[in-house]
């Protein structure tokens, strides 16, 4: 079994299709509140969750082409956080000092991972669909506490937050979990591409009685 | 068609909607719903005794209840059969479940948005915690609609259902209720906000 | 933390008028600071020191923590005849009230948070205006504000360039003089009277005081509501909730810094 795991940096903090081309998202990652947003192009950006301007949650805002726009006074930021546009002053070229604080997002295994630091992304073999993403209420176990759980045949941990595992009944799966501070822990899982509806159906089934249990757990 | 509406109220505006994607001309009776209270004056329990909004006249017709309103609209003015079907005892039946869950919304979710926005009295926590149940019902079915390859609640069109849901839940963050950890939920709304003939109601973030 | 002297040295309205019938009773806060309110002949405001400065004005109850408040400003457009008085009732919003008076400031907002009511995305831009004190000193005045508006009043049919000016006569409120699109030379009133609760939350009690003949009270009512429902969204997606001092922002910025005002806000350096 690979127990190398070298990615304590990276957080799976969604399901790949959690945020669709051409819209923004609030994740929580820890104690940081981040704006998920895909451009028209399909690449994934994660950045805090606060516009330079007047600290909007950027979440909030419009995905213009490859650029996001706040909702409040609508500025403009590219790809890399940098101001390109204010509208309130339209001759105006905006400093280039106005730029948002952005992670490291990179997708792998159906899920999208932010890292703060430099080091390498996860690295996931195969091909990857998205199942379930779950509310955990309670304060978020450590993967090897929540596989105990149930019931594994195998796990090959793919970072702290994440493991390749097989499942007596459900065969193989991708479950990460993330913690979220005081707002709980998010559980995802994702399947096989070749998963068909069953399957899918199944594991959101098990998933749910995984989610009851670690609160359950936690009541007590 | 007259609709008694106030600019705030998410059941108002589930009429709002329908009658916006069928549209229909209407006139609008404001009513002072808040600071007033007009709802509770002898003259409005005249015209509907639970001293609720909205409530629809057409002609000799008045109907009071957001569902029941739906139901008129849809099975009299929409010629495709499409936002209320009935063809299928199932679908009717299914239709009808989430609207009488749009009631239990309602009495959670909108409940913890006039304690935190209009400062009504009551209790907070249970308001909230009876709004995350229902999110987590609707939740998973809608996700497992998505496996069947379905955008919406009661098939793949929108229905009824999807209107008479969608206020309360798109409008939840107003009383402190976390959207973010509903990921098939956000995908409905921003489905159902792409709607033809969709219009906002302040409070519901649209990012086109 | 306690509120700084000049923030406590105010005025703030706790409600309307007929929200205190004889016979209430009830509890409020203002300033981390819980207060009872009740009515019995007369309206009486209590205390953790015991009875509290009580007026009514503007439609409004006023109460304040100080011993020897300033004087609440003057409005003398309240005893204009002709004008109609419509107040919006009390709004919770989980913000800094001085966030709430920031926003209201702001014309470069309307094109995005009012789109195709008070501004349109053709017309973003916003002209220069000039900021003045008061004749006293103790206010901030943006005058020669204009902005684009498709719909800039319940009354008002079409696009216009409006003129605004802009009054912050109190920390915790502000007064927006608008041209009237009925009568030359007036200017219709909308203005906030904030009641902080918390450094991080507070209730905004709006009103507007208008020349208007076309709209029932319930219109404007309606209309004042959706506009600043649509603004609470905003502000409960504000980080920090509270007021950074951001020296770039000049009305704020002046009305708080110079008066030592700390309660409710941060340092810009913080957060930047
Ligand atoms: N079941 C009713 C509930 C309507 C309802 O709760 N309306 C609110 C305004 S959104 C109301 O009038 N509440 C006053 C009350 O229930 O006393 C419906 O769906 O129309
Ligand atoms: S807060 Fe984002 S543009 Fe002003
Ligand atoms: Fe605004």
């Amino acid at each position: 079994m690979d127990t190398d795991v070298s990615q304590v940096g990276w957080i799976p903090v969604a399901l790949n299709n959690a945020v669709q081309a051409g819209s923004a998202i609030r994740v929580i990652a820890g104690t940081d509140d981040i704006a998920l947003w895909r451009g028209k192009d399909g690449v994934a950006h994660a950045w805090e969750n606060r516009c330079p301007h007047r600290g909007m949650r950027l979440s909030y805002g419009t995905v213009c082409g490859n650029r996001l726009r706040c909702l409040y006074h609508g500025w403009i930021y590219d790809g890399s956080g940098t101001c390109v546009a204010i509208p309130a002053h339209p001759d105006l070229t905006p400093p280039q000092t106005i730029k948002v604080r952005t992670y490291r997002c990179v997708e792998a295994g159906a899920l999208i991972w932010i890292s703060d630091e430099d080091n390498s992304a996860p690295a996931i073999d195969g091909h990857w669909t998205p199942c379930r993403s779950l509310h955990i209420e309670v304060a978020m176990p450590d993967l090897p506490e929540i596989l105990k759980w149930t019931k594994v045949n195998s796990v090959r941990p793919l970072s702290t937050y994440a493991a390749d595992v097989a499942l007596p009944d459900q065969g193989r799966l991708i479950l990460a979990v993330h913690p979220m501070g005081s707002k709980g822990a998010m559980l995802h899982c994702a399947l096989p591409a070749s998963a068909r509806r069953d399957s899918l159906l199944s594991a959101s089934h098990w998933l749910g009685e995984l989610r009851s249990r670690i609160e359950q757990a936690a009541v007590v | 068609m007259k609709l008694y509406d106030y600019v705030l109220s998410g059941n108002c505006y589930k009429i709002r909607l329908l009658l916006g994607f069928l549209d229909l001309d209407y006139e609008k009776r404001p009513v002072d719903f808040f600071p007033g209270r007009e709802h509770k004056s002898d003259a409005f329990l005249k015209i509907n005794p639970l001293g609720q909004i909205p409530v629809l006249e057409d002609g000799e017709i008045r109907i009071r209840d957001a569902q029941a309103i739906l139901i008129y609209l849809a099975s009299r003015y929409d010629k495709s059969g499409e936002w209320f079907p009935g063809q299928s005892h199932s679908q009717i039946a299914e239709v009808a479940q989430w609207l009488a869950f749009s009631d239990m919304i309602t009495s959670t979710a909108s409940a913890a948005r006039l304690h935190d926005m209009l400062g009504y009295n009551l209790d907070i926590d249970a308001a909230r915690a009876g709004a995350h149940r229902l999110l987590r019902v609707l939740e998973d079915h809608l996700a497992h609609q998505e496996f069947d390859g379905h955008d919406w609640l009661a098939g793949r069109r929108p229905t009824i259902a999807d209107i008479s849901c969608f206020p309360y839940v798109a409008l939840a963050e107003d009383g402190g209720i976390d959207l973010f950890c509903y990921p098939a939920i956000l995908r409905w709304i921003r489905r159902f906000t792409a709607l033809d003939g969709f219009h906002s109601m302040p409070g519901i973030n649209v990012s086109p | 933390m306690t509120p700084d002297p000049f923030t406590l040295s105010h005025w703030y309205a706790i409600g309307r008028i007929e929200d205190f019938p004889n016979g209430y009773k009830g509890e409020h806060r203002i300033l981390s600071t819980d207060i009872a309110v009740s009515h019995h002949g007369e309206l009486n405001v209590t205390g953790p020191e015991g009875s509290m400065g009580v007026q009514t004005r503007y439609g409004h109850v006023w109460t304040t923590l100080s011993r020897d408040p300033r004087p609440l400003y003057n409005m003398p457009e309240f005893e204009e005849e002709g004008r109609r008085l419509v107040t919006a009732g009390a709004i919770a919003v989980r913000c800094s009230g001085l966030r709430a008076v920031e926003n209201f400031l702001d014309m470069a907002h309307f094109p995005f948070v009012h789109t195709g009511i008070l501004g349109v995305e053709e017309h973003a831009e916003v002209e220069k205006y000039d900021v003045s004190m008061g004749a006293a000193g103790d206010e901030i005045w943006a005058t020669k504000c204009r902005f684009f508006q498709p719909m800039a009043a319940a009354a008002a049919e079409g696009g216009q360039v409006i003129e605004y000016r802009y009054r912050v006569a109190h920390p915790y409120s502000t007064i927006l003089y608008k041209t009237c699109p009925l009568r030359d030379g007036h200017w219709d009133l909308i203005g906030l009277f904030i009641q902080p609760t918390e450094e991080d939350e507070c209730i905004v009690h709006s009103f507007v005081l208008v020349f208007d003949e076309h709209n029932t009270d319930t219109d404007l009512l309606h209309f004042q509501q959706n506009i600043f429902l649509q603004d609470r969204m905003v502000l409960e997606n504000q980080v920090p909730n509270k007021l950074p001092i951001d020296p770039r922002w000049e009305m704020p910025t002046r009305a708080v810094k110079s008066h030592g005002v700390t309660w409710s806000t941060t340092r810009f350096e913080k957060v930047a």
